[in-house]
Formats: C-alpha cells, sequence, structure tokens
C-alpha cells in the first residue's frame, strides 16, 4: 500500500526549529519526526511512501535513504512550496496504480507526532514544548529506542548516558544516548536532554528542551526554555536570544572550517610549504647520511 | 551611560550594550562613584541590546565591588526592564540570584531615601 507524507515547511512561529536543519529532520527523542511517521505507515501496512519536501530535500534524502530500514520503498520528491493535502494526493495518486492506505493516512502532513493529532508541534514554541511533554512516555515505547531505561518512575536515560552520582533527575524527564550530566546538574521536572548533550557541574534545566548536541554550561539555569546549541528560546514568552558566549551555551555539532582557510591564496601557500617542508627533510637526510659516511 | 546618585540611590541608565568595549567602563565609573552609603543600585536595561560573558562579568564584579564597598548594609540592587533576551541571557547566568530584576513591562518601585 501507498502513503504519502508531507514535510512541513520552515514556519515563521518556531523558526529557530528549522535553522539547522528543515523541520522534518527535527530531532525529538533521538529520532526525527520523518523516522517517526514512517515507522507509523510501516506498522499500518504501507510499502511505499512518497515524501514531498520543500525545505533542504537533500537532508531528507541522506536521512530517509530508500527507506528499507523500515522494510519500505521511499521515494523523496522536492517541491517548491508546501503542497496542501488535495493538491499532494490530486498531483501524487494520478498515475500510480495500486492500494493506497485508507484516509486519512494516505497523505499526511507532519506537523505533529503520529497519533498525536491533538497537539500541534509547530504552531508556537510553547505548543512545541507541549507537544513533547505529551509524548514522553510514548516516546519510551517506540521499537528503535534500543538501550533506554526508565532508572525510575518518570525518568527515562538513554543508551550510554554518564550520569554523575551526584547529578538530580527530577520526574519526569528524559534523557538520550550518550548525554553527559555533570555533578550537582539538576535535570528536571519537565526536562528533555536529546542525544549527545552535555551538561555541565551545577546547570540546572526545567521545564525545558536541551536539543541534540548542545553544551550547557557550567552552574546555568535553563527554565522553561527551548535550548538549541547556541539559540535559546523562551517558549514561554516567545522570545529569543542567541548566546554569544560558548562556556555559557553552545553547539558541539561538528563546526564547518572557515571559508578563510579554502581562500585564493591558502592552497598555493599550502603547497609551497609542503615543498620547502620536502626540501628541508630530505637536506636533513642528506647531512646525516655525509656524517654517517665520514664516521 | 549616565551615572547619578540621589538620596541613596545609584542609578545608572542610557546603556545601549554591556560587553567587552562598555564593561571596563561601567566598573570604573561605578567604582568611582562612592558606593558607601548607598541604599539602592539601580541600573536600568531598558535600552540594552547586547550583552555578553563580559558584560555578565562586569554585573558580577559591580556586586562585589558595592558589596565590599557598603559594610554591613548591603544596598539594594536591581537591574531595571531588561529587554526579553537581555533577561534570558541573566536568567541563564543565574544573574537572578543576585539582583532583583524587575521586569519591563512592570513599574519599578520608587526607592525610600536612605534614612538619615
Amino acid at each position: 500500500m501507498k502513503a504519502l507524507l508531507i514535510c512541513p515547511a520552515a514556519r515563521d512561529n518556531v523558526a529557530a526549529l528549522s535553522e539547522s536543519f528543515p523541520l522534518s529532520n527535527l530531532p525529538l527523542f533521538g529520532e526525527s519526526l520523518v523516522e517517526y511517521w514512517l515507522t507509523h505507515l510501516a506498522t499500518l501496512g504501507a510499502k511505499e511512501v512518497f515524501i514531498l519536501t520543500s525545505d533542504r530535500s537533500e537532508q531528507v534524502r541522506v536521512l530517509v535513504d530508500d527507506g528499507v530500514r523500515w522494510g519500505l520503498r521511499v521515494e523523496v520528491f522536492s517541491e517548491i512550496r508546501e503542497l496542501t493535502l488535495a493538491e499532494a494526493l490530486a498531483k501524487y495518486q494520478v498515475g500510480r496504480e495500486g492500494a493506497w492506505l485508507p484516509a486519512p493516512h494516505d497523505a499526511i502532513l507532519m506537523d505533529h507526532l503520529p497519533g498525536a493529532p491533538e497537539c500541534p508541534l509547530f504552531t508556537s514554541y510553547a505548543d512545541v514544548f507541549k507537544a513533547l511533554t505529551a509524548w514522553t512516555s510514548r516516546a519510551a515505547m517506540v521499537p528503535d529506542c534500543i538501550g533506554l531505561h526508565e532508572i525510575k518512575p518518570q525518568v527515562w536515560v538513554g543508551l550510554h548516558a554518564h550520569i554523575s552520582t551526584e547529578a538530580e533527575l527530577r520526574a519526569p524527564c528524559w534523557i538520550g544516548e550518550n548525554v553527559y550530566v555533570g555533578p550537582g546538574a539538576i535535570i528536571g521536572p519537565g526536562a528533555i536532554v536529546e542525544r549527545n548533550s552535555f551538561v555541565e557541574r551545577g546547570a540546572e534545566i526545567a521545564q525545558s528542551v536541551v536539543g541534540a548536541e548542545t553544551f550547557v554550561g557550567e552552574f546555568t539555569q535553563v527554565r522553561h526554555s527551548i535550548a538549541l546549541g547556541n539559540t535559546l528560546v523562551d517558549w514561554k514568552h516567545g522570545s529569543m536570544v542567541k548566546v554569544p558566549d560558548d562556556f555559557l551555551m553552545c553547539s558541539l555539532a561538528e563546526r564547518k572550517p572557515s571559508s578563510k582557510a579554502t581562500g585564493f591564496f591558502y592552497r598555493p601557500a599550502a603547497a609551497l610549504f609542503l615543498l620547502l617542508s620536502r626540501v628541508t627533510d630530505w637536506l636533513l637526510f642528506l647531512r646525516r647520511s655525509v656524517r654517517d659516511e665520514v664516521k | 551611560m549616565n551615572i547619578k546618585q540621589q538620596n541613596g540611590t545609584l542609578t545608572v541608565d542610557n546603556l545601549k550594550e554591556i560587553s567587552a568595549g562598555q564593561a571596563r567602563a561601567l566598573r570604573h565609573e561605578i567604582h568611582a562613584a562612592r558606593a558607601f552609603g548607598l541604599s539602592h543600585v539601580e541600573i536600568d536595561l531598558s535600552q540594552v541590546n547586547f550583552m555578553d560573558g563580559v558584560g555578565l562579568g562586569a554585573l558580577a564584579s559591580l556586586y562585589e565591588a558595592v558589596n565590599h564597598q557598603a559594610g554591613k548594609e548591603m544596598p539594594v540592587m536591581r537591574l531595571l526592564h531588561p529587554q526579553p533576551p537581555v533577561q534570558q541571557l541573566l536568567e541563564l547566568a543565574r544573574m537572578h540570584d543576585v539582583f532583583e530584576i524587575v521586569p519591563a513591562n512592570s513599574e519599578a518601585a520608587v526607592p525610600q531615601p536612605a534614612p538619615m
């Protein structure tokens, strides 16, 4: 059976969420939104899924590949804008014979998590937090959450997470894979710390989401916020700030090399340096050989 | 930056940003003002649109300096009307544990003159 998945285009109301990747690739409890939906469609019996994306299609293609991970055949199509459900069905059902999943599963706009249409994700930052909080206990049931364990009621910790024995975890909270939590840190209540993040000692995180690969500095306090790299959004009031200092908060994602390094003079200078170092090596080798011969 | 001292209250306003460039001047000016006998120190942040770690450090050192000079009676230190992004930074760095922060949408209570 076939189905259509429509990736949400960037939304002005939650612009910070799509700074680094399209909304469909946003990591939520260790998985991206599109991965949740593909898992859901596979469980409904879909065999072929067409993904329509209007924002950074290549990133979506890289993430889902050909869909074999879900036992699906997935194709990603680029669109110039986000299509409505009716437009998408009109355009993609024509000429594609065979069975489609029954409505409303035949075409889905990924603006909520599967099974939670009452919790829209991208209408406001407050809604993002509300939807994720509502999803927390369900995320633990996702079959792909290997190694996740509930260490005490409503406190989930992912695989290879390192939690200091002097840290305090207050339920409900979710700590993803490979997260480090330092001594004296307080996580929760209502905290979600996504994979590969680093929470320094003494930091406090409550009623907040810390995005994947985010560093939270020593003795900082993150409350009613969404922290994504160096972007800090107050979901309660809707304000946003770029934290200017890495010691307070920053992204741990691999940084792109500076464009200066590949400038016009860089390559010839590097070649010249390489050549000179070779010549020097050769001269040193020659000198050593002469010395050995004299001895 | 304007600094005035009246009725035991030291007021700093007209600040545009508190970063490495301005932190030294802010520290110098406030150190120059006599903190002894002050009952209130108020820093108006309503016009500040940028603050970094050095600026936060300047505020912390200001707190230390006032605390040091003030003797037994520590003056009330307030940060007035920070814009939301600045308030977020202050809270991230836990400055609200040190200073009283009067939010942008609320009126600061007029400090009472220090008892003579």
